[in-house]
């Protein structure tokens, strides 16, 4: 039985429990939306709903990926309970999380940087929306792409050749391309030295209603030229949400010690060759590091989570800053991510007070970087004003309309 | 990936990460029918952050004649590059056990 039903036609979303809210730390109480965002906000999951462990603690899950507006929430692992995949809708301002069950399993993924499609790990690519109206019962649309674990899959912002679109396509329907990322699949142990990892592009004609791949490339080893640097292992392997760049974690590298590196890729579609450019070298192994969105021409941040707190990294300064915790023995999940506006969204447990005896609790946390002790005490060391202090309701609210108009979503 | 470990001739110790409760370990195990991993003991919280096996889960150190690796191999991967890391980590650590 689903645990959320939402009915599309009347904009309404109703959750059999109302149990839990969330709760926002420091918010500031202002009456219009230019007031800052809470610098943290907790949501806690509901046992009852997402199931609980022998002691009660609800469910976590083990993957996490994050909505562009971080509305929602993609949890892989969900437990008995919900489902192998399921998808997490955190409220807009206060309440409680709203879980949809999916079709998907293992550890299915989102097309980044739009969420137009998310993609079972056999390759099938569902619309959000169908996921959120039928829930376990939705369909593919089409099937195409990287397959199997640690796929990663993005939107390419890139047209494609317009020589090579056939002329049937020469229509007003829109043409996605989505890039795919993971390990070489059915290759040859011999041809593991090509290149560690492969990618694949898929052109996608999509008229709202229905959706069917017409061309496909690849898969494409890419960047056995670095070999003789970097080795041909690489861990943790993640596609940036514009599919230029990726990050991964050399196991075998020539020199030095494994780090987390992102390297660049081409980003034409239709590219046969990737320049494999190392572009930042983290310098430590922490989780998997995901990419946010590039703005104003600088450098995508990056988030990840080592020993339990999570990280952004701004490329474009060097400098890495971590999330303050606002509750305690908070211990962050290993794939945060980061909105359109900057966000930082986590999976994490925590617990209300510092008695030990204090029930653990699990769920999702929204952080504001640009409000975090570490970001101000970067710009007061440095004797200058920060070039940005909060991220504010109104940038919140505009990534959640847009996000809704591209998914026929209600708001 | 165990197997394919002991088939390159690695012997294989496998623990349980303290965060897996006992419970969700069990059932995990035995839905895929390993019952040799049902037993198996809890890696030490304070080892497994020494050995840098915190951050992402499953996690593998090699060793060999006493002596671990200090790089730990990140994530499962396809067999041919798992045992292609499993041999790079011994053949750092060397030959001999003298």
């Amino acid at each position: 039985m689903p645990l959320t039903r939402w009915s599309h036609a009347g904009g309404i979303a109703i959750t059999l429990s109302a149990l839990c809210c969330g709760s926002a730390v420091g918010q500031a109480v202002l009456p219009h939306d230019s007031a800052c965002i809470a610098p943290l906000a907790y949501y806690p999951l509901d046992a009852l709903e997402v199931g609980g462990d022998d002691h009660g603690v609800p469910v976590l899950g083990t993957y996490e990926r994050i909505s562009p507006d971080g509305r929602f929430i993609l949890r892989s692992y969900s437990g008995a309970r919900v489902g192998k995949v399921s998808l997490m809708e955190l409220p807009e301002s206060t309440g409680q999380v709203k879980i949809f069950r999916t079709p998907l399993a293992n550890e299915a993924f989102p097309v980044q940087g739009t969420w137009r499609y998310l993609v079972d790990v056999n390759g099938e690519h569902y619309r959000l929306n169908a996921i959120l109206l039928q829930q376990a019962s939705a369909r593919p649309l089409f099937k195409g792409g990287m397959t199997g674990f640690y796929a990663a899959a993005s939107e390419l912002t890139s047209s494609i050749d317009a020589s090579a679109t056939p002329k049937a396509l020469a229509s007003a329907r829109q043409i996605i391309l989505i890039r795919s990322l993971s390990w070489p699949q059915n290759a040859d142990p011999d041809t593991q030295g090509v290149g560690p990892l492969q990618l694949a592009t898929i052109a996608v004609e999509d008229d709202g209603q229905s959706a069917r791949v017409v061309r496909r490339s690849g898969p494409t080893f890419i960047c056995g030229g670095r070999t003789p640097v970097d080795g041909n292992v690489y861990a943790l392997p993640m596609l940036s949400v514009d599919g230029t760049e990726f990050s991964a974690i050399p196991q075998v590298p020539r020199s030095g010690r494994p780090s987390m590196r992102v390297y660049g890729l081409a980003p034409q579609g239709d590219a046969d060759a990737h320049p494999c450019d190392l572009r930042a070298d983290l310098g430590l192994s922490p989780s998997k590091a995901v990419s946010g969105f590039a703005r104003g021409g600088q450098a995508a941040w990056l988030a990840y989570s080592d020993l339990g707190y999570v990280y952004v990294h701004d490329r474009e300064r060097q400098q890495t800053f971590r999330m303050d915790h606002g509750r305690h023995r908070v211990l962050a999940s290993a794939f945060p991510g980061l909105t359109r506006d900057g966000r930082v969204i986590y999976g994490a447990t925590w617990r209300e007070c510092a008695d030990a005896a204090c029930p653990e609790q699990a769920g999702y946390v929204v952080a504001d970087p640009y409000q975090s002790e570490a970001w101000r005490a970067y710009w007061r060391s440095r004797g200058e004003p920060m070039p940005k202090a909060c991220i504010t309701q109104a940038e919140v609210a505009a990534e959640r309309a847009d996000f809704a108009r591209l998914h026929n979503l209600p708001r | 990936m165990a197997d394919a470990a002991r088939q390159a001739g690695f012997d294989v110790v496998a623990y349980r990460d303290a965060r897996v409760l006992p419970a969700e370990w069990q059932a995990a195990v035995g839905s895929r029918g390993l019952v040799e991993l049902r037993d198996v003991p809890v890696l030490d919280a304070d080892v497994a952050a020494a050995c840098g096996m915190l951050n992402h889960t499953p996690a593998a150190i090699v060793a060999r004649c006493g002596r671990a690796h200090p790089w730990p191999i990140l994530g499962v991967m396809p067999v041919a590059t798992w045992r292609q890391v499993l041999q790079a980590r011994s053949d750092a650590l060397g030959v001999s056990c003298r």
